[in-house]
């Protein structure tokens, strides 16, 4: 017996018995090949109610089957997974069910198809003019809303009152009113966003709206940061998160459910957040139920402000090998009845327009109304193709300077300084 | 370091040859396994930052030779995750080094109840990293957190800490949920170390008349140095690459200040679909740190020399 | 050293430092297990409720409900332990070929595999998801065992050739004398008499495959297919909004569980097989 033959058999035995041990812990087969699938992830928490609409749209087209791929619930661990897919172009998904603001990149990369041809002028008035807007890059469609969001101001209802007061409009009223009614540490006046991720961006965004300020000009490139409305700006949420104001300085590590349980828990006057707080925060049990109201983010002038644009939609994957069964589904997801089906138990706010005058959606949300009149003005985030690495700049430059590491002007010009460079790359 | 050789092959002739074969034919399936799995995909990444991506009508890999590699020259970011990176693994490998001897130290004693306080030493390194950095972030969390439930209680401090909103103290709570986990790694090779050094050394101590604690810094301690260093070696390499407990606790804030080379790597490939960019902070971390070894390495070896 | 007996600061000594060695290991793992049989109320409660009043198991039963999770357990079984397996038989004849080099090649083999990890494991997550898919292994369990078996290899090789220069000289060369060529020596000398060093290896490996996440997530895409990091991902609450952290505690528990079992089984096993081999380093 030679050496080698010996090693090598005893490599070959290794590997046989990991085969074998692998074979019997059983390798999941494809199930129902014969009809075609169209393959999509959605978050895990979204699933159960993706499947009505999915056995809707089975029913509808006999031959077609809706694959769900169960994606964790961390956004960005679905955005990696995402690219990841649509990089290796393998045709693993049909659909993208994508975020407001993942449409340049992916669009930028050809990865999605565009739906011009098969969502027509016509078919494109069924939805809220500002959802839609947030699909187009370049010229073309690519993303269809299914469902949207818009940044709003929550305010306790009754406190206010209390005290005689209306519900601020202006950032120096709420500064006001939230100083005067505030008792921290049990009652903090303002809670909002301030951790170094995309949801400081959102609100920094609507601070600097309602200060006159701009970030990117889509259109010319022109960066607005190092101007004096955005330093105003920064330099009030400093104000707001200094000793003796009117946030608690957790709030510059905080998220969107950190500041949700602060607030429902009766534990803060103001809170900025999407809409579906108002369904959490007025359920049975909760101790602020009825106790709330919402309006627009404030401004410096008074009037209404604009809240930052959110929502998800679905975008055709260029390789699918299903392209048109997929603009199907689409359609099928953005009709009338699935949005009533999947936005009456979940509570988000639908993207089309007649879904707002629907009896049947306003009984299972009074709130549509009134989110439909703010949602008129909310507005989006740039429309450029890095915009990815935009944001990353603005994130880590707001929140260095209200991690006390920067102070407001150096640490917006630094940022515009950077988007500059960045945006002088911009194909 | 060993006095005798613990081979001694003939130097010549048929016999060696053959053995050196054995010893080649041996080491095939290690050097296969991680050519497969690290060194090709390496390789792709590393190829991968000599290109400049771009992103317009689909994208592209062009190749630029080093003009990626030489954007990091004027990249803020990139210097300040490389300077995170190497404060996290000096911070990290110096409390768990503490820890890790301490522990050991600690479980080397024999006391009732060994047994199940080496097993609950352990567990912290049994939990999985991407749940606990998750946990560690709600227990810094400034008003539903344990840290500063529990230090209120002890009157440590007096109002909450906002942990993960300051640029220090957001580092030190990485670190510290880095070194929970870890610690158990480190204490349990410097107990086998400890367990390495034969009674006889202590009993001729003691019998010079030398305290407890001249053993334990005259004896003990300069004999755990080797295992020690192996123990760090490993932590040094995996806290190099740290991903997880920063990207689940602080996402690289506040204002970036905890932000590291793996994440902002991660970062430029997936979310900026920057792939050249990526490739080559990857690429650059790695030669960093390997220059890094190569010192140390040099520097330990001399003083052995020596 | 020898005997409970000490002088009475000594003992005080050392029972403070069992009382806080005990505390910073357990406490934030009892934390989460405490979380995960609270009721949802108490669970972020200010200021913290400790002991949960009345403890519920409403978590764990929603966990195994709504989720696979015994599947899931049973994959990450099954995928470690092929991982752990195959990293020991890859392992087992380099650490038999490095015990009989010189030192300095020895170190230099060493170090070298030490360094092959220095590359950002992060980073090679795309390459591989390239030849997971080029291979259509994706939803296979060979797409996690050969990374795992692979990452786990440098510790491991580490570790047997430290438990390898344990076995006495003289042993391998009476083997050598009875007619065994390498492998026979490495299987009925070397492995045998390092037993301690290869359990150690084994509980290494495998538990740094049962933890992994990334990888386990993005090369599963079946609910059937996932391990228990990748599973406890898509952990949702009863609203859709929420983090559910009695679920994910009891996820954490539950996943882990099994794990500290194996240690405390092996525990004994782990501290001497570690012994002598990495002092020497």
């Amino acid at each position: 017996m030679t050496l080698p033959a010996g090693i090598s058999r005893f490599v070959v035995g290794v590997v046989g018995v990991v085969v074998v041990a692998l074979g019997a812990a059983g390798c999941p087969g494809t199930r129902g090949a014969g009809r075609p699938a169209l393959r999509f992830l959605v978050p895990a928490n979204e699933r159960p109610f993706w499947l009505p609409l999915a056995a809707t749209f089975e029913k509808e087209h006999p031959g077609l089957r809706v694959d769900l791929a169960e994606g964790p619930v961390n956004t960005d661990l679905r955005e990696s997974l995402t690219t990841a897919a649509l990089l290796a172009g393998d045709g693993s998904f049909d659909l993208v069910y994508l975020d407001v603001t993942w449409t340049p990149k992916l669009a930028a990369a050809g990865w999605l198809l565009p739906l011009d041809a098969a969502f027509p002028e016509e078919a494109r008035r069924d939805f809220l003019p500002q959802a839609l807007a947030a699909g187009v890059f370049r010229g073309h469609l690519y993303r269809i809303p299914f469902r949207t969001d818009v940044g709003l101001l929550y305010y306790r209802k009754d406190l206010l009152a209390a005290a005689g007061l209306p519900p601020p409009r202006t950032w120096s009223e709420l500064e006001a009113d939230a100083r005067r009614l505030q008792k921290p540490p049990g009652l903090s006046g303002f809670l909002w966003q301030g951790a170094q991720y995309e949801g400081l961006v959102c609100f920094f965004l609507e601070v600097l709206r309602g200060h006159g300020g701009f970030w990117i000009d889509p259109e010319t490139l022109e960066v607005g940061l190092d101007r004096p409305e955005a330093v105003a700006s920064l330099e009030m949420l400093q104000r707001f998160c200094a000793p003796g104001g009117i946030s608690p300085p957790g709030v510059a590590a905080s998220k969107e459910e950190e500041t949700r349980r602060l607030f429902q828990d009766g534990r803060a006057v103001f809170l900025r957040n999407w809409p579906y707080v108002w369904r959490l925060a007025q359920r049975e049990g909760s101790p602020v139920a009825g106790k709330i109201g919402v309006e627009a983010v404030p401004t410096v002038s008074g009037v209404p402000g604009a809240g930052t644009l959110g929502g998800w939609g679905l975008a055709v994957a260029r390789t699918s090998r299903h392209p048109d069964e997929a603009i199907a589904f689409i359609r099928h997801a953005t009709s009338l009845a699935s949005q009533r089906l999947f936005c009456a138990p979940t509570g988000f706010a639908p993207a089309r327009r007649d879904a707002y005058d629907d009896p049947a959606l306003l009984a299972a949300n009074p709130f549509l109304p009134e989110l439909l009149k703010i949602h008129a003005s909310a507005a989006p985030r740039p429309v450029v193709a890095r915009y990815a690495q935009a944001s990353d700049v603005l994130q880590r430059h707001l929140s260095a300077c209200l991690g006390g590491l920067a102070s407001p002007r150096d640490a917006l010009v630094a940022a515009a300084r950077e988007t500059r460079a960045l945006l002088g790359s911009e194909p | 370091m060993s006095a005798l050789p613990r081979v001694l092959p003939a130097p010549r002739g048929p016999h060696a040859r053959r053995a050196r074969r054995e010893r080649a034919l041996l080491l095939v399936p290690v050097l296969l396994l991680l050519g497969l799995v690290v060194g090709l995909p390496a390789l792709r990444v590393v190829l991968l930052g000599f290109t400049r991506t771009e992103l317009a009508d689909g994208v592209r890999s062009v190749w630029a030779g080093l003009a990626t590699h030489a954007r990091t020259l004027h990249d803020g970011r990139f210097l300040s995750a490389l300077r995170n990176t190497a404060l996290f693994t000096g911070l990290s490998l110096l409390l768990e080094g503490t820890l890790g001897v301490a522990l050991a130290l600690l479980l080397h004693e024999r006391f009732p109840g060994r047994g199940a306080l080496r097993a609950a030493v352990l567990v912290p390194w049994a939990l999985p990293t991407s749940v606990m950095a998750l946990a560690w972030a709600w227990i810094f969390h400034d008003t539903f957190g344990m840290a500063n439930d529990l230090l209120e209680r002890l009157h440590l401090i007096g109002a909450p800490v906002a942990w993960l909103a300051q640029p220090g103290t957001a580092m030190a709570a990485v670190v510290i949920a880095d070194a929970w986990k870890t610690t158990p790694f480190v204490a349990l090779i410097v107990l086998a170390g400890l367990q390495g050094i034969p009674d006889e050394v202590h009993e001729a101590a003691r019998v010079d008349g030398a305290s407890a604690f001249q053993r334990l810094l005259r004896i003990t301690l300069p004999l755990l140095v080797p295992s020690l260093v192996v123990a760090l070696l490993f932590r040094a390499v995996q806290a190099w690459g740290a991903f997880d407990v920063v990207y689940v606790m602080t996402g690289g804030g506040p204002g970036g200040s905890t932000e590291t080379l793996s994440l902002y790597a991660y970062q430029s490939y997936f979310r900026y679909l920057d792939f050249g960019y990526g490739a080559a902070v990857a690429t650059q971390g790695m030669l960093l740190a390997l220059a890094l070894a190569a010192l140390v390495v040099r520097l330990a070896s001399r003083r052995e020399e020596a | 050293m020898t005997g409970f007996r000490r002088r009475p600061l000594a003992a005080a000594a050392l029972a403070v430092g069992v009382a806080l060695a005990a505390t910073w290991s357990l406490l934030p793992a009892a934390w989460q297990a405490l979380t995960a049989v609270k009721p949802d109320a108490q669970i972020t409660a200010v200021p913290a409720v400790w002991i949960p009043h009345p403890p519920t198991a409403a978590h764990v039963r929603a966990l195994w409900e709504r989720k696979p999770f015994g599947r899931y357990l049973a994959n990450s079984a099954g995928i470690s332990l092929c991982a752990t397996f195959l990293a020991l038989a890859a392992a087992a004849p380099a650490a038999a070929a490095l015990v009989r080099m010189r030192p300095r090649a020895r170190n230099r083999w060493l170090l070298g595999l030490l360094l092959v990890s220095l590359f950002p494991p992060i980073l090679l997550l795309f390459p591989l998801y390239e030849g997971v898919r080029a291979l259509g292994l994706v939803n296979s369990p060979l797409a996690l065992v050969l990374p795992y078996a692979a990452f786990g290899l440098p510790l491991a090789v580490w570790i047997l050739e430290a438990g390898f220069r344990e076995v006495p000289r003289e042993v391998e060369e009476a083997a050598t004398l009875d007619g065994l060529g390498p492998l026979g020596r490495l299987l009925r000398v070397q492995l045998p008499l390092a037993a301690p060093a290869v359990t150690a290896a084994a509980l290494l490996t495998f538990i740094a495959s049962w933890n992994e996440f990334l990888l386990a997530l993005s090369f599963t895409t079946r609910d059937r297919a996932k391990t228990v990091t990748a599973g406890i991902a898509s952990v949702s609450g009863a609203s859709l909004y929420e983090v559910p952290w009695g679920q994910l505690s009891a996820a954490i528990v539950l996943s882990t569980l099994p794990v500290i079992l194996l240690v405390l089984l092996f525990e004994r096993r782990i501290t001497s097989g570690l012994t002598g081999g990495a002092v020497k380093g």
